[in-house]
């Protein structure tokens, strides 16, 4: 070994925390450090005058001549990223490991190299795992039925999921690193920062947006979008993402509209029925009255909620029993029909000024299947009809 | 802007749009498609962008340089249709391009 290095240099060699081995131009092992047996799991005298493939190898599947790549390498002293590449190393157990390998000639006449390994098995897994976990999150989020869209401390767009760019028009890089300001009505952008900026300062980690207000996007087209907004924020090393959750509620609101003008259309033929018709569940409370009803029983009475029988049908009866029976009769007729059966009749009501009315007078059941749901109360005063 | 269709070693396939100028690998990274690494980031450095591009599409890929030659040493399962998706710009002339990806990269 002395021919091969001094004394001094081997004592270097051998204090160095790095795994190095000398090779000869041939590829041969001609000395390796204790860093080096350490990695290994071989003895010194097991690898001197072996080849380097001993404990550099190509994978299964990779042509790779190690000894090829090594000496071209250490001929390229100024292509300093071919001289730091990931090898496999196998160690006496015949366990693989990640390598990075560096390799440099030595300045002598025998053209020794020294390549230097470094084990990055757990690192490169590491790395991996990472990798992995981010490509699965960042797939789910891309492919999220919500527009995602992040953005920096300084309000640049950081991300901009699929969703973000169907419900914008606008294809993620060309917003990337654009202002938030794009995507907001001009009405909307100078508070905006403010409301950010609140929100950053605020102990909650996540929020809905626009608990004072609508919250509303622009997209490309220049439609403004009506959304509903989440916003959460993550801090690493002290400077924030804003992660913000946008759901399109054009088509709730177009369906609460309709849902409203249909209410009120069916609001107005109720209301201005010349019959006199409430609505009852199947245990006889009012659910709903029209005008005519109200007409029939006195303004000012609060009814939905009270059983039908309950309301002020007999204003002008004093006798306290006679009105029971009369409740009775008409809780009992309710109670037929609840079990199904329609019912029509005549009848008679004597109002507040003690006028008769003669009402024809319905109750029918609403099924759903073989269930009664509701029941459909109808009154026609039929006083002043003319005989036919 | 041109289409360019991933094939995943298990037969799963990406389309999608990258735009003329960037490589076939970044446009890979920037879909989120596994199979395709680009660890050194397109330096033609590791060979963890390998993929086959088919016959039909070898001309318009243009010919690999000597250094991704070389370098396609560290990939896997190596084919003469080999090679670094980081050095196979995108233009027009690539617009339906189909490439596939090997087993592993690493």
């Amino acid at each position: 070994m002395t021919e091969l290095l001094s004394g001094s240099t081997l004592v270097l060699l051998d204090a160095l925390p790095e795994a190095a081995l000398i090779l000869a131009p041939d590829g041969c092992i001609r000395y390796l450090n204790r860093a080096a047996t350490e990695l290994l799991g071989h003895e010194r005298s097991e690898l001197e005058g072996e080849p380097v493939s001993r404990i550099i190898v190509a994978q299964s599947g990779q042509r790779i001549d190690t000894v090829a790549w090594l000496t071209r390498w250490a001929e390229q002293p100024n292509a300093d990223q071919l001289r730091y590449l990931t090898l496999t190393g196998r160690t006496r157990s015949g366990q693989h490991l990640r390598l990075s390998v560096r390799v440099a000639r030595l300045d002598r006449p025998d053209r020794l190299y020294v390549v230097t390994m470094r084990d990055v098995t757990a690192e490169q897994r590491e790395h991996q795992d990472v990798k992995h976990a981010y490509l699965v999150v960042s797939r789910i989020l891309a492919i999220a039925d919500d527009a995602i869209v992040n953005v920096d401390h300084e309000q640049r767009i950081t991300f901009f999921n699929r969703k973000a760019e169907s419900l914008f028009g606008y294809r993620a890089e060309e917003v990337l690193g654009a202002s938030l300001d794009r995507l907001l009505p001009m009405r909307y952008r100078a508070a905006h920062s403010g409301h950010i900026a609140a929100f950053q300062r605020d102990k909650a980690p996540s929020r809905l947006m626009g608990e004072r207000g609508e919250v509303a996007g622009l997209a490309r087209s220049g439609e403004e979008i009506p959304l509903e907004a989440s916003i959460t924020k993550v801090f690493v090393e002290g400077i924030p993402t804003f992660s913000v959750h946008l759901r399109d509620i054009r088509a709730r609101k177009t369906a609460e509209r309709a849902r409203l003008e249909s209410e009120q259309r069916f609001r107005t033929v109720f209301d201005h029925a010349m019959e006199a018709i409430a609505l009852l569940d199947p245990e006889g409370r009012v659910l709903e009255l029209n005008d005519a009803t109200r007409a029939l029983l006195g303004a000012g009475v609060a009814a939905v909620g009270t059983s039908f029988w309950m309301l002020p049908w007999w204003p002008s009866l004093t006798d306290a029993r006679e009105r029971e029976n009369r409740q009775r009769a008409m809780q009992e007729t309710v109670e037929r029909c609840a079990a199904g059966q329609q019912i029509r009749m005549r009848g008679e009501l004597v109002d507040a000024a003690r006028v008769t009315h003669v009402i024809d007078f319905s109750l029918r059941p609403v099924r759903t299947g073989d269930r009664v749901v509701a029941i459909v109360a109808e009154g026609r005063d039929i006083t002043a009809l003319p005989a036919s | 802007m041109p289409r360019v269709t991933y094939i995943e070693a298990n037969g799963t396939e990406h389309v999608v749009d990258v735009p003329v100028g960037s490589s076939v690998m970044q446009g890979a990274i920037n879909n989120l498609i596994p199979g395709i690494e680009g660890d050194c980031g397109g330096l033609c450095a590791c060979a963890t962008c390998h993929v086959y591009v088919p016959p039909e599409w070898a001309g318009r890929c243009g010919e690999p340089e000597e250094l991704e030659v070389n370098i396609l040493d560290f990939a896997f399962d190596v084919k003469p249709e080999s090679r670094l998706a980081c050095q196979i710009e995108v233009g027009p002339e690539l617009d339906g391009l189909v490439v596939r990806m090997p087993m592993r990269q690493y």
